[in-house]
C-alpha cells in the first residue's frame, strides 16, 4: 500500500516527466524544427545512366581492407535509399565504410511517368551488369558481393540467375520478396482480379508516389500513431528527436515505379508468382533461381508486414548455393537495416559473414 | 462561340472549357449511375451507400450492417468517414473504459501515467491487428480493386473530355502539351540509353584491344581459315 504522502510524491514526479517531454517536444518541433543533417557518408559518383548513378562511399579515416567491392542495390521506385545512410551513427552505408568494406550504391533516380518503359529487362541486362562493371574497375578487384536489399534483391536474384557465370562473390538479400504467395497484404490487393494495374499504367505511366503513399499507409493504419507514441515515451532520450525527424522525413517522401515495372511487379510476381513458380520470363528467357549458387545470406525481420518472413525466406529453397544462411531478426522491413538495433544485429553480422568469404 | 474564336479572350474560352467539362462530369455520371461515383463518396448521399460484409463484420467496432440501398451488392465499402470516426470513437471509448476500470479497481498506483501509456499502446497494436484482419480478406480486396477501377475509370474520362480543351489552350498560347512534353522526354531518355549502349560497346571493345595487346603475339597466325600447312 503506497502512502498518500509517497503517492502525491511520484505522481508530481510523473507529471514533472511529462512536462518535460512537453518541453521537449516543443524544442524539437516549434523551436528547432529543421531535419537534422542525413547522408553525410563521403562519396563521389562512379557512373550514371539517364536517372541512375552509381555512388562509391569512402571513410575519410579507414582505409579499404576487404578485396571484394560491396555492392548495394536497393529498391526500384517506391522511396529514396537515403534511408542507408541516414545519420552519422545511424547509417548501414557509414557502418560498413567504417569497417573497412568498399561501399558502393546504386540509386535508382527519382522515377517520374517518363521512366515508364523501365522495367526488369532494363534493370537485369542493362543496368545492373554496367554497376557492377564499373564498380570492379574502379576498384581494380576481380569479383563483387551483392547486397539485395527489398526489390532490389529480387532484381538480383534474377540478374544471379540468368547469368551464372557472373563475376558476383557472394549474395545478400535482405528483405527480397521471392515467393510472393506469401506477399501479405499486398499479396491478396494485387492478386484480386479487379485490381486494376493496367488502368493505373495507361493513367499515370505507372504507379505514382501518391498511390504508394496511400498503399503502404494502408498495410498499417495504425503506424504513425505507434510512432508518435513511441516518440512521446522516448523524447528525453538523447538524439531521439532528430532520429525521429530523419526517419519521418524520408518515411513519407515517396516516389513513384515505373509503369513497365510495376506491371510486371503486380501482374507476374504478385498475382502469378511467376518468379518463384519458375516462370518468369526475360527477354525471352526464363529464370531459374536454382541456377543461383554463390554463397547466400538471405536475412528477413520478424515483424516485417510488407515482405513477411516467409516470403523472403523462400530463396534459401530455391537456389542451389551450398553455402547459404537464413537469419530472421528483430524488427520491421526497415527498421532491420535502418534502426537503431540494425547496428546491433544486422550491421555486424553482414561484416562478419562477408569477410569470411573475402578470402 | 467556337474554341478558336474563344482563343483571344482567356474568359471566355475558361468559361467555355468550364462548361463543357461540367458537362462530361455529369454526362459520365448520369450514363452510370451511382456507379461511376467513387464509392467512398456515397456516404454524403444519404446513407444509401451499401454494406461491406466480411467474416466477423458484425463483431468489428464501426463495421456493422448498413440500412438502406445496396447497388453495389455485398462487396462495396460502407465505411464512409463516418464511420472511420465511429470506429476511431470506438477504439478511443475502449481505452478511456480500460483506464477508468484501471483507476477504478483498487489503489491508483503512482505509475498512472505510464499505465495508461502501456494500455495506449496495446491499444494501438489491437487495432493494427484489427486493421489487418480486415484489409486482408479477399472481399475487402475485392472492394479496394473495385473501387481503384470505377476510381480511374471515372478520371479516365474525366480526364478524355477536359484534355482537348487543355491542349487547345495551350497551343494557342503557344506552349507545348503534356503529351509532347512526355514524347520528347521519352526521346532524351531514349537518346541517354543509346549514348550509354554506344560507351559501353566502347569499353568492351577497348578493353579486348588492351588485351590483345598485353598478350604476346601468337606463333604466325594464317589470315586464311586453311590449316597451317605442314613444314615437311
Amino acid at each position: 500500500m503506497v502512502s498518500s504522502a509517497e503517492f502525491a510524491s511520484k505522481f508530481q514526479e510523473e507529471v514533472n516527466k511529462n512536462m518535460e517531454r512537453v518541453r521537449a517536444m516543443v524544442d524539437a518541433f516549434v523551436v528547432n524544427p529543421a531535419d537534422p543533417p542525413m547522408a553525410l557518408t563521403h562519396r563521389e559518383i562512379i557512373w550514371k545512366r539517364g536517372k541512375t548513378r552509381l555512388y562509391r562511399y569512402h571513410s575519410l579515416e579507414t582505409p579499404v581492407t576487404h578485396p571484394v567491392p560491396y555492392l548495394i542495390v536497393p529498391w526500384l521506385g517506391i522511396s529514396r535509399p537515403y534511408v542507408l545512410d541516414l545519420m552519422p551513427g545511424a547509417s548501414m552505408i557509414e557502418y560498413l565504410v567504417d569497417h573497412g568494406h568498399d561501399v558502393y550504391l546504386l540509386d535508382w533516380g527519382e522515377i517520374a511517368e517518363e521512366d515508364k518503359e523501365l522495367g526488369f529487362e532494363e534493370a537485369v541486362f542493362k543496368i545492373l551488369p554496367r554497376a557492377i562493371d564499373r564498380a570492379m574497375e574502379t576498384s581494380e578487384a576481380t569479383e563483387i558481393t551483392l547486397n539485395g536489399l527489398c526489390l532490389g534483391g529480387t532484381i538480383s536474384s534474377c540478374y544471379l540467375a540468368l547469368n551464372p557465370d557472373s563475376p558476383v562473390r557472394n549474395f545478400v538479400a535482405v528483405v527480397a520478396p521471392i515467393n510472393f504467395e506469401e506477399g501479405g497484404l499486398f499479396r491478396t490487393w494485387l492478386n484480386d482480379p479487379h485490381f486494376p494495374a493496367e488502368l493505373i499504367v495507361q493513367r499515370y505511366n505507372g504507379l505514382p508516389s501518391s498511390l504508394m503513399n496511400t498503399g503502404f499507409k494502408m498495410l498499417r493504419p495504425t503506424l504513425e500513431a505507434q510512432a508518435l507514441s513511441g516518440l512521446w515515451a522516448n523524447i528525453n532520450r538523447p538524439g531521439y528527436s532528430d532520429g525521429y525527424k530523419a526517419m519521418s522525413r524520408w518515411a513519407n517522401d515517396f516516389i513513384g515505379m515505373p509503369g513497365r515495372f510495376f506491371s510486371q511487379l503486380s501482374q507476374d510476381m504478385y498475382a502469378r508468382n511467376s518468379l518463384y513458380g519458375g516462370e518468369f520470363i526475360l527477354n525471352g528467357r526464363r529464370v531459374d533461381l536454382s541456377r543461383i549458387a554463390q554463397p547466400l545470406l538471405v536475412v528477413a525481420a520478424n515483424q516485417d508486414f510488407i515482405v513477411p518472413a516467409p516470403c523472403a525466406r523462400s530463396l534459401m529453397d530455391a537456389v542451389s548455393s551450398e553455402d547459404k544462411e537464413y537469419v530472421e531478426l528483430p524488427g520491421g522491413h526497415i527498421s532491420v537495416f535502418s534502426g537503431r538495433q540494425a547496428h546491433q544485429t544486422l550491421w555486424p553480422k553482414i561484416d562478419e559473414w562477408v569477410s569470411a568469404r573475402a578470402t | 462561340m467556337t474554341t478558336q474564336d474563344n482563343a483571344a479572350n482567356p474568359f471566355e474560352y475558361w468559361r467555355e472549357m468550364f462548361q463543357k467539362s461540367t458537362e462530361a462530369w455529369a454526362q459520365a455520371a448520369a450514363s452510370q449511375g451511382n456507379a461511376t461515383w467513387p464509392p467512398f463518396f456515397g456516404a454524403a448521399s444519404g446513407g444509401t451507400t451499401p454494406g461491406f460484409n466480411f467474416p466477423g463484420a458484425g463483431q468489428m467496432p464501426g463495421f456493422g450492417s448498413m440500412p438502406g440501398d445496396n447497388p453495389f451488392g455485398q462487396f462495396a465499402p460502407h465505411f464512409s468517414a463516418a464511420d472511420f470516426q465511429q470506429m476511431w470513437q470506438r477504439f478511443y471509448n475502449t481505452w478511456a473504459e480500460q483506464a477508468q476500470q484501471t483507476m477504478a479497481s483498487g489503489t491508483p498506483g503512482p505509475e498512472v501515467f505510464l499505465n495508461a501509456q502501456k494500455q495506449w499502446q496495446e491499444q494501438l497494436e489491437s487495432m493494427a491487428k484489427t486493421f489487418a484482419e480486415v484489409m486482408g480478406t479477399e472481399a475487402f480486396a475485392n472492394m479496394l480493386g473495385r473501387y481503384m477501377e470505377q476510381t480511374l475509370v471515372w478520371q479516365q474520362r474525366m480526364a478524355n473530355a477536359a484534355e482537348p480543351q487543355q491542349d487547345a489552350m495551350l497551343k494557342s498560347l503557344n506552349m507545348p502539351s503534356r503529351g509532347q512534353i512526355d514524347r520528347l522526354f521519352e526521346r532524351v531518355i531514349g537518346l541517354e540509353d543509346r549514348i550509354d549502349d554506344l560507351e559501353d560497346e566502347n569499353r568492351k571493345l577497348r578493353s579486348q584491344v588492351e588485351a590483345a595487346l598485353r598478350t604476346p603475339p601468337a606463333r604466325s597466325r594464317s589470315r586464311s581459315t586453311e590449316p597451317p600447312a605442314a613444314t615437311e
